[in-house]
């Protein structure tokens, strides 16, 4: 609580040389005839000798609220804050400096306060939730410095802030992402980039080598390795050096194309591997189940580019303050859900009609000569692989998601010494995306197109050093009833072929 | 207890101001010297207590009077009883409440992100994060409001039950922790929580050393293995938790005036007629009967708070009957 000596669009300190006079609380404000308008909330990030840094990466505000309950005054029915809002920084050491002006908004906020337990009057504080202030998606300056003003009338004169009960104070928690995880995070980029560049490239190679033009199955891997190179690029580390406000939006950008991409090749992966007479082998095979990802992905976009954009202009601006705003938002995010949902209902779909034709198939195997019931063996023990790591990957993202959620807070009233549970979190970050990094890895591994197996229906040779995983160590593990139609050679090789989504060159 | 307020000083700046202060032990004022910056919030911290203390008690016999600013609440404190158990717990809870508020609005220099009381480093700041800093607030209380605990001010059993007790009181902050949390992600998914732990309300803390005194144990001091331990008088009752306040002799019934053993009596007092609880005039007064005036009083009403920072009412008048204790 202090007033400023200037006048307002300074920003001023909350101590210091050039720091404000102080108010202890607010009856010295009523003794001393010091009007709303020159009350000024101020509030130096970091506190004291402390400097931000730029590891930080991004840096989000909220504020919180102490407003005292009395007989006589309470909170309003549907309280709205208004502030007037003052953002500087500086670069000196201690913060003890002239502060540059950052920006200065009018902001409101809707005030969602109850009184925990019965009202017995006097002193009670209000529990009121926590309000988003801002969002700064670089953190390039030393030190920064907030003012917050409660003005009474706006600029047409009319009362505001009148409902908002009786501030005693207000709260800044600052968050950022600490240094040694952006470290950790920045230095894994760092290495998988050149590991799945590389592998991309590998892969691309051999595709070049084939006769053939390739299929939709290896373009489909060729983009999801270049989306994971996208994501991998280690573009962060410009920021230890330049200022890039754009930073959030662009990793939401670069996170939101590997989940489209993903989905996109689970869908493409599945279905060229479905074994009916259909022919696929073109994205417009697909085209309900991409249109589910692609309407989804482009309003989550749009509601990301009107969050995060206007952010880059006024870090204090939420869609999810306005009325009009949040409908919107929760409209994008509700249309998105619902694409998601129908497309793992199409998934779903998929992947039960793959088992089915696959137990089905495999029974065919048994009347194939050796060396060609070992080649398909092969090729669906490979597949079954992978379907059995995708399905691991996913499931541990989904746990390693809930148990983030959850745990934390479980967790936190437990600790004494340090808190534990925020490295575990950070670990389930860099531990999930490690994981996802091996798994486009795998893929581009294990799907490149060997250029041996060209004469392959002529001649498998069970020492082709791409594809170790021919070993029949599995054998035969179904051995349903035998249908005696399916038993014939000519009629399943095509099918089966399309295993290798080779049917191209059949 | 001490009480900077009644001896004019409005802020602990200088060495000199330590010595002055009334109340304080050797070891405090060693601490006092060697602490400057954090005094102002252990004064604020003992003010507070004794305002909560008041306002918890207000409708009992014992009211948590003042009574001179070097000892503050008087004899009543020199037995081990329950008042005395609940005015140490709630000390102690007031000094880790206020310099804990005064780290986290950076007011202190010596206390940052870390963990101890031994001073602060920046790189703790830039690898780990902070919350309000309870630990350097209970870290401190422990250190000044327990030095009062020499041996040779008081015997053995007082010194423990003090204590335990100071501990408890910080255990009600400690353990009352509220976790706080905030999304981050893809836009605006719950991708990540970031959650920070914020201090109860002191109201809150109070409230609920309250309860603790109504469900306190008596104990007595024993050797348990070669360890001096203070454990229930009634074998049958659970043993006390850390968390748990405890006295060593029963409370004075507080109803006549005996300013030895520190009470005021209840003349006098206002009581609730209607009331069968522990403010009702028949408990209140000690049976001894009550006076009651009809008086005619104009108070506020309608009102409402005008930011900043007055509060506008209207004047209302209404008769009230008005009970007073024999």
């Amino acid at each position: 609580m202090h007033r400023p000596h200037a006048e307002p669009p300074k920003a001023v300190p909350p101590r210091g040389k050039h720091g404000c006079d102080r108010l202890d609380n607010f009856e010295e404000a009523l003794t001393r005839h010091i009007p709303a308008s020159d009350i000024t909330f101020s509030f130096q990030i970091p506190h004291g000798k402390l400097e931000m840094s730029r590891l930080f990466q991004f840096m989000v505000g909220v504020l919180t609220l102490d407003i005292e309950h009395t007989n006589e005054v309470a909170v309003g029915t549907d309280p709205t804050l208004s502030m007037v809002i003052t953002m500087g920084y500086n670069n000196v050491p201690d913060g003890n400096g002239e502060w540059e002006l950052l920006y200065q908004v009018n902001e409101t906020r809707k005030l969602s306060c109850f009184l925990e337990g019965e009202e017995d009057g006097y002193g009670e504080y209000y529990d009121c939730d926590p309000l988003a202030l801002f969002e700064l998606s670089s953190v390039h300056h030393k030190h920064y410095l907030v003012n917050i003003r409660l003005p009474i009338e706006d600029e047409n004169l009319q009362e505001i802030n009148q409902d908002i009960g009786s501030i005693k104070d207000l709260h800044i928690v600052e968050i950022h992402q600490t240094g040694g995880f952006t470290i950790i995070w920045l230095t894994m980029k760092s290495v998988f980039f050149p590991l799945v560049l590389g592998m991309m490239i590998f892969f691309q190679r051999r595709v070049n080598q084939l006769e053939r033009a390739p299929l939709l199955m290896e373009k489909t891997i060729l983009s999801l390795a270049i989306v994971m190179t996208f994501v991998n690029f280690p573009l962060e580390w410009l920021t230890l050096a330049f200022e890039i406000p754009a930073m959030l939006l662009i990793s939401d950008i670069r996170q939101g194309a590997c989940y489209a991409m993903l989905f996109s090749f689970w869908i493409i992966f599945i279905g060229e591997h479905m074994m009916d007479s259909v022919r696929r082998n073109s994205l417009k095979a697909y085209w309900q189940q991409t249109m589910a990802i692609g309407v989804a992905c482009t309003g989550l976009l749009v509601f990301d580019l009107a969050e995060r954009g206007s952010q880059l202009v006024n870090p204090f601006y939420s869609i999810w303050n306005s009325q009009q705003g949040s409908k919107l938002a929760m409209g994008f995010i509700i249309l998105a859900a619902v694409c998601v949902c129908l497309y793992f209902c199409f998934l779903l779909f998929m992947v039960l009609c793959l088992f089915r034709n696959l137990r089905m198939k495999s029974v065919a195997f048994n009347s194939m000569p050796k060396n060609r019931k070992n080649y398909y063996q092969g090729l669906l023990y490979r597949f079954r692989f992978f379907m059995i790591f995708t399905l691991f990957s996913a499931v541990m993202t989904v746990v390693f998601f809930v148990l983030s959620q959850v745990n934390e807070v479980y967790n936190w009233h437990l600790d004494n010494e340090d808190q534990p549970q925020l490295h575990y979190t950070s670990g389930f970050f860099t531990g999930v995306y490690g994981l996802w990094n091996v798994y486009v890895l795998a893929v581009l591994f294990l799907y490149s197109p060997s250029h041996k197996d060209e004469p392959l229906l002529r001649q498998v040779d069970q020492s082709d050093g791409s594809q170790v995983e021919f070993e029949m160590t599995e054998a035969t593990t179904s051995r349903p009833t035998v249908a005696a139609s399916m038993a014939h050679p000519g009629a399943t090789a095509p099918e089966v072929y399309q295993l290798l989504g080779k049917n191209a060159g059949d | 207890m001490f009480n900077v307020q009644s001896i004019g000083i409005n802020s602990i700046e200088t060495t000199e101001n330590c010595d002055v202060i009334p109340g304080l032990v050797n070891r405090q004022i060693a601490i006092c010297k060697r602490n400057l910056e954090v005094m102002d919030s252990v004064s604020q911290g003992a003010h507070i207590s004794i305002l909560e203390c008041q306002k918890q008690f207000h409708n009992r016999r014992w009211n948590c009077s003042t009574v001179d600013p070097f000892t503050v609440f008087g004899p009543v404190l020199d037995n081990g009883t329950r008042e005395a158990a609940f005015v140490s717990s709630v000390t102690a809870a007031g000094v880790a409440h206020a310099v804990t508020s005064a780290c986290s609005s950076g007011d202190l220099v010596k206390c940052g992100c870390d963990r101890t009381v031994t001073g602060t480093s920046p790189d703790g700041f830039t690898w780990s994060g902070c919350s309000d800093n309870v630990a350097y607030g209970v870290q401190f209380s422990k250190m000044f409001v327990d030095a009062r605990e020499t041996k040779s001010r008081v015997s053995i059993e007082r010194r423990l039950m003090n204590l335990h007790n100071n501990e408890a009181g910080r255990r009600a902050i400690e353990e009352n922790i509220k976790i706080e949390c905030k999304c981050h992600g893809v836009s605006g998914s719950c991708e990540v929580k970031f959650c920070w732990k914020s201090m109860p309300s002191f109201r809150k803390v109070g409230a609920l050393l309250k309860e603790k005194f109504d469900g306190a144990t008596e104990v007595a001091q024993r050797r348990v293995s070669s360890r001096r331990q203070l454990v229930p008088v009634n074998p049958n009752y659970k043993p006390h938790t850390n968390a748990d306040l405890v006295y060593l002799q029963g409370s004075p019934d507080f109803c006549e005036r005996n300013l030895a053993i520190g009470s005021l009596g209840t003349e006098n007092r206002t009581c609730n007629k209607d009331s069968k609880a522990i403010d009702g005039c028949e408990l209140l007064c000690c049976g001894r009967g009550y006076n009651t005036k009809i008086e005619t009083i104009t108070e506020r009403c309608s009102c409402k708070f005008h930011w900043c920072c007055y509060v506008k009412c209207k004047q209302c008048t209404r008769t009230v009957e008005i009970h007073t204790c024999k």
